[in-house]
Order: C-alpha cells, then structure tokens, then sequence
C-alpha cells in the first residue's frame, strides 16, 4: 500500500534556546537569541568564542533523559528531543504500527572520546576506556530508539550540516514506499573541542554573536541540541489520538560538486535543491510564505545561497530569514531543529526574525525579516540545509 | 516489492581489500606486504590517473576514489545520464574515525585545516561528485556491519521511482590497516548480473579464502 | 631571501601535498592561487599554518593571506619584515 501525503504529527526539540518546544517558541516570539559565552564545554577558547549551547551541564541532561552518567551529550540531547516528539504524537509501544527512528549526527560521541583521548595520549594508563564505547554517530541512535522502544526501523544518517534534513526526508521515502507506517526523524549534535578548534582553523568563526545575511558578517557560530520531527502516514494518523501539524511536501537533495568544504558561486547546488523540492511539492515559487534558509553567517554559505535565491526568486522573495542568528550553526542537528521552527511557521503563521541583521549583501542582496511577525496568510515553508561535501537538501512543509 | 527491482542490474563491480584490487571478477591490481597508505598510493600510480588532488585525499576517500576510478574506467559508463541523474548512497562502519584521529593529532600543535575537512564521511561523496561531476542526490548511512538488503531496498526505491536512473553505491570504510571497498554502479535494463542480496553479498566476500 | 625561497618551495610542496611538483617548477613569482598553481581556500589556510609554525609568523585574517600569499616571493618578503627576531 503506497500512500502519497506524508504528515507532522509530532515535535521536539532542544537548543540553546531551551530545554523543549515551549521554551524554542516563547525565545523565537520574543527575540531572545540563545548565543552567548562558552559555559559548559571545557575548552581553552572559553573567553574567545560565542556559541548557542544549550544552557544545562551534562548531569542536569542526564537527569531529564535518564541516561547513565558518562553518556555522550549528543546523545543526551537526542534523547531528550526525540522522546518529546515521540509523546507529542501520542505514540507508545502498543499502535501496532511499524515505526521507524532515523536520526543524523556528525560528532556522535566526541564530546566524551575527547576526553579519554587527551588523557590516553599523555600517558597510556590514563583515560577512560568506557568514554568511547559511545563514539560512534550509530550509538546514539541505538540508544535512544531502544529508550523509544523502536526496533523495526533504526538509520543513522551523517552528511555533515544536512544530515538531519535528509534523515527527515529518507523516513519520508520509507513511509510513502509502505516500510514505515510511522516515523521520528531528525538529529542531534553537540558541542566539541574537535569541532571547535576545527570550524576555527577554518577561520570561518565570529567570535561575536553571528550575522547572518549581513554584508559586514565575519563567520559562524557554533550551537548545539536536537530536533525531530513525527511523520506519518494517513493510515497510522487514523491509529494514533495526535493533532496534525501540516504535511511535509516536498524535498530534493543534490551535490555541488564544487569543493570538500566551499559552497559554488553561483550557488548552483543550492539552487538545484530548491528547485527540486518546488517541483517534487508540485508548487510555485510565489506560493512559498516564508524560507528558512541555511544562512550560517560565513561569507561563502551566504553569498551562495544568497545568489541561487535570487536567481529561483527574482523579484518576488518570499519572507526569509536564519534563524542561526538564534540558535547558532548545530550542524548535523540544524536540519531538524529547523524543521520544527519551519513547522511552526506553518501552524502559527511564525515570520522569525534574522537578528542582528544591518546592511544587506553588496553581491547578493536580501532583505529578510527583522522582527517576529505572525502571517496567518503563510501556508508553504521552505527550509535548507547545505552541508559540507556539497550535499544540498532542501525540505517543504505545508499546511493540510 | 520485488518486481520493483527486477530490471536492476550490477553493471560494473569492485572490491578493494587487503592489497588486492578486483574489477569484475578479476584481479587488476595487488601489492602484497605494503601498508595501506602505501598500497593505496602504489594503485594510484598504477592507476596512472593524473589528479594532483588525490594526495591531499585522507585514506577513506583516497579509497573510495580509487574504487570509482576502477568502476568508470570505461568511460562509457555515463553515457545517456546527466550528471543530476546519478545518485550515490554509500555505507560503512567507521564514518570518518581514521580522518578524524589524524587531525585530532595536529591540534595540541596547531590544527590542520587541510586534515579537518576530511573529519565527515560525505566528504568523500564530494570528492566524487567534484571528479566526476555528479549532481544527483546523495547520502551515506553508517551501520555497525554492512546490511545489504538496506542498501538492495534504498537503491531499488530510486532507481525504480525514478529519482535516479542510475546509482553509484556500496560499502567504503577503512580504519588503521583494515580497509575495505565494495562499489558497485547499478543501472536499469542493461546487461550485468542481477541486482540482489545474494549477488552483492557475494560480491562482498569474493575475496575471502 | 634565495634560500628562504627554495626552502619555502620545499615546505610548500610538502605542506599541501604537491607529490607531482618539484621546486624548481615553481616560479618565484608564479601566482599560487587561481590560475597559477591552482591552489584553494583550504591551502590558504594550511600556509598560514606553515607561516606560524615554521616562521612564526601570524596573519591577521585570511583576507591578509590574500596579498600575502599571492607568490613564493610574496610570502618570503612577508617573513622577511615580520619575522620575530630571536
């Protein structure tokens, strides 16, 4: 049995902006961004660097998601995410449905095997080996559908900064071919020392709150956290006692083929991603409310990106706006934290403010929104994700 | 769900493991006794490929590379696609650890930005997208072992809706010593063998005993 | 400033695995990047590594490295006025 619409029926998330969806969207409603000084990762760029943590100490997460200590803080994050999405959809382990988790990531369990690595590599007796049982990216995963109670189906994704994107969408896939009536879809991350001396030596970070758009930008700000989407099938909403938040209309995924880490100039990627989602919807551009883009603040994302917009858009842009002006860059986590701000928009109509945000880009002119705003008119959303490796994903949600 | 791969067919394959290199059943190249950079490096050279950005490759992708360069020998092989045609879903175990290690070791020193990009496993995606110019949709899977019948489901499902109507796919993982490339090219109603678990699960342990 | 070019020419080669190059192919006035050498982004920022650690020499952007690293000889003059002296 195919069937065609796949619909949102649930949401989580965790971010710099706070512990769960009410938190997200009380901060997104008023303006308050999550970036700010490093407090919990312990880091000699304490003092240097802005990032969107997520404002509680590891013993405070492992707490809420009743993982043991020691546990990796990505997947802690996930936990706590995913299962807020899971009860949000009213699933349990009794709907008889087939329910799959596919989730993404790209440090998996760095944060910890950091740890024992600096300790290991000064003296070989030092370290503790337990730290990397939870090393790989699969881990967490595993983890926390085993906390879910989800067996039929669990995937790890990791395509960098879309990698939660195309988790969203490949559960998207599997449930329109009939393998998944049901599925909690999207990624976690958390932040590193590996990530962050690595984004630095790239010296592609703002170590003042980020610009996202901005023609004077100078880079990213790392962040961190988790969200998930619940997508399911017409047949498993008729088993499931949920509200409907809209339908996940479309997406496409494509490689730049440019370069490892840099964006192409002309943004052909990006643009071929949009374009694909558009017509994989069966929608116009003009019917596009609002566009949550990538937009990381780093010269190179944004001009890009920047530049396919206007070539897919002309004229008539949509509203637009980064919400990485709030949150920071999560990589392989942005993908669905977004989602769920894209949904969002969706429901309620929510325009979010690109913070921060002064002169428009000489080479690539946007001009997106600058204070919260409620468009009740709003009934497609575009959301990006456009990760390193040249792999561009593009995801639409729409209202019912 | 069967009929759906029927007319799918493994039309080039590859197997690069412990210092042997297979193209289509047949043993193209091995270098007993070298390490695996060395290995990797001496097929390069044999290979006689000239793409200076080879050398600043990790080993992963140096790898999955050379397995794609076995594959697309015969330049024929994309003829009757556009570049946006021809996906790539790849699999393995290790992501990206043994990249990862390398530059995790370079910063106490100074970190090396030219080490770090290789600290994701879809980079080698990009690298393969960027030599051939492959824009189609792309996405690598990790799994503890390789779950053929994941990959058999996932490929038949974009070559049968016609997401892709052709896919470049298999498993590319290597840590330390241990390496292990099994890259197919799968396409629809040509000739080659039958795309099927039991066709790539041989395929996959054609070099063992 | 001679023997601080060659010996740039062998880190550089070196550094940015240039395995198919000798120094004596590069010019001392061949632009690195674009259509010279063809180096990237990525091998900007693995010479300005190279300046710190080999030179101790610290850009202050990577948009310096852009008038900085424009040939061999560029980069010598640059260590050549900026070198600590010891």
């Amino acid at each position: 049995m195919h069937t065609s619409d796949i619909y949102v029926a649930g949401l989580g998330v965790i971010s710099a902006l706070g512990y769960d969806l009410k938190a997200n969207r009380h901060a997104l409603q008023s303006g308050e961004s999550g970036i700010g000084a490093i407090k919990h990762l312990k880091t000699i760029h304490k003092d240097v660097f802005s990032v969107g943590e997520v404002k509680y100490s590891n013993a405070d997460l492992e707490q809420a998601s009743h993982l043991p200590p020691g546990t990796s803080r990505t997947a802690l994050l996930s936990s706590i995410a995913a299962r807020e999405a899971y009860t949000n959809a009213g699933l349990h382990p009794q709907t008889g449905l087939k329910i799959g988790f596919v989730s993404a990531n790209s440090v998996g369990g760095m944060d910890k095997s950091e740890d024992f690595y600096s300790a290991f590599s000064n003296d070989h007796h030092k370290g503790k080996l337990r730290d990397v049982v939870g090393h790989e990216c699969g881990y967490s995963t595993e983890l926390v559908a085993r906390q879910l109670g989800i067996h039929h189906y669990v995937s790890t994704i990791s395509t960098a900064c879309s990698s939660s994107a195309n988790a969203i969408f490949h559960a998207a896939r599997m449930i329109a071919a009939g393998y998944l009536d049901v599925a909690v879809a999207g990624g976690a991350e958390s932040l590193t020392r590996f990530t962050l001396n690595g984004f630095n030596t790239l010296m592609i970070l703002d170590p003042n709150p980020c610009k996202p758009l901005d023609e004077n930008r100078k880079g990213l700000n790392l962040g961190e956290g988790a969200g998930y989407v619940v997508l399911a099938s017409e047949y498993a909403l008729s088993k499931l006692d949920t509200k409907v938040y809209c339908r996940l209309s479309g997406w496409h995924n494509v490689n730049d083929a440019f370069h490892q880490t840099a964006s192409s100039p002309d943004g052909a990627g990006s643009y071929m991603a949009m374009q694909g989602a558009l017509r994989k919807s069966g929608l116009r551009k003009e019917e596009i409310g609002y566009i949550n883009l990538h937009g990381t603040s780093t010269q190179n994302n944004d001009l890009s990106e920047g530049t396919a917009l206007i070539r897919l858009f002309g004229e008539a842009l949509p509203k637009l706006s980064s919400t990485k002006a709030y949150t920071g860059h999560t990589l392989g986590a942005s993908g669905g934290i977004e989602a769920v701000f894209s949904v969002m928009s969706v429901m309620d109509g929510y325009v979010y403010p690109n913070l921060r945000f002064e002169t428009p880009m000489k080479d690539a002119p946007l001009h997106p929104v600058t204070s919260f705003d409620i468009d009740r008119s709003i009934r497609h959303v575009l959301s990006n994700s456009f990760g390193f490796g040249g792999n561009c994903s593009s995801l639409i949600f729409s209202a019912t | 769900m069967v009929s759906l791969f029927a007319n799918l067919v493994i039309s080039q394959s590859c197997l690069i493991e412990k210092n042997k290199a297979i193209l289509n059943g047949k043993v193209v190249f091995e270098k007993p006794g070298q390490d695996a950079a060395g290995f990797l490096m001496d097929m390069y050279k044999h290979t006689a490929t000239n793409y200076p950005k080879f050398y600043k490759m990790d080993k992963l992708c140096k790898l999955g590379f050379l397995g794609a360069e076995l594959l697309f020998s015969d330049h024929d092989v994309f003829e009757g696609y556009a570049k946006d045609e021809i996906a790539i879903v790849l699999y393995n175990a290790n992501a990206s650890l043994e990249a990862d290690l390398q530059y995790f070791n370079t910063v106490s020193e100074m970190a090396s930005p030219a080490l770090f990009i290789y600290t994701l496993p879809n980079i080698l995606i990009g690298e393969l997208c960027i030599r051939h110019g492959i824009k189609g949709e792309n996405i690598f899977f990790l799994q503890e072992t390789f779950e053929v019948e994941s990959l058999v489901d996932y490929v038949g499902l974009l070559l049968g809706q016609d997401i892709a109507k052709a896919c470049l796919c298999g498993w590319v993982d290597l840590l330390g010593e241990e390496y292990k490339a099994c890259l197919m090219w799968v396409e629809k109603n040509k000739g080659g063998e039958i795309f099927s678990a039991a066709i790539i699960d041989k395929l996959y342990n054609q070099n063992h005993g | 400033m001679d023997k601080l070019i060659h010996d740039l020419k062998v880190q550089i080669i070196a550094q940015l695995n240039l395995q198919d190059l000798t120094p004596e192919e590069i010019g001392d006035d061949q632009p690195l990047f674009a259509e010279g050498l063809g180096l990237d982004s990525i091998d900007a920022l693995e010479l300005i590594v190279l300046l710190q650690q080999q030179y101790k020499v610290k850009l202050a952007s990577a948009e310096e490295g852009q008038t900085v690293l424009r040939s061999v000889r560029t980069i010598a003059e640059y260590i050549t006025r900026h070198q600590p002296q010891d």
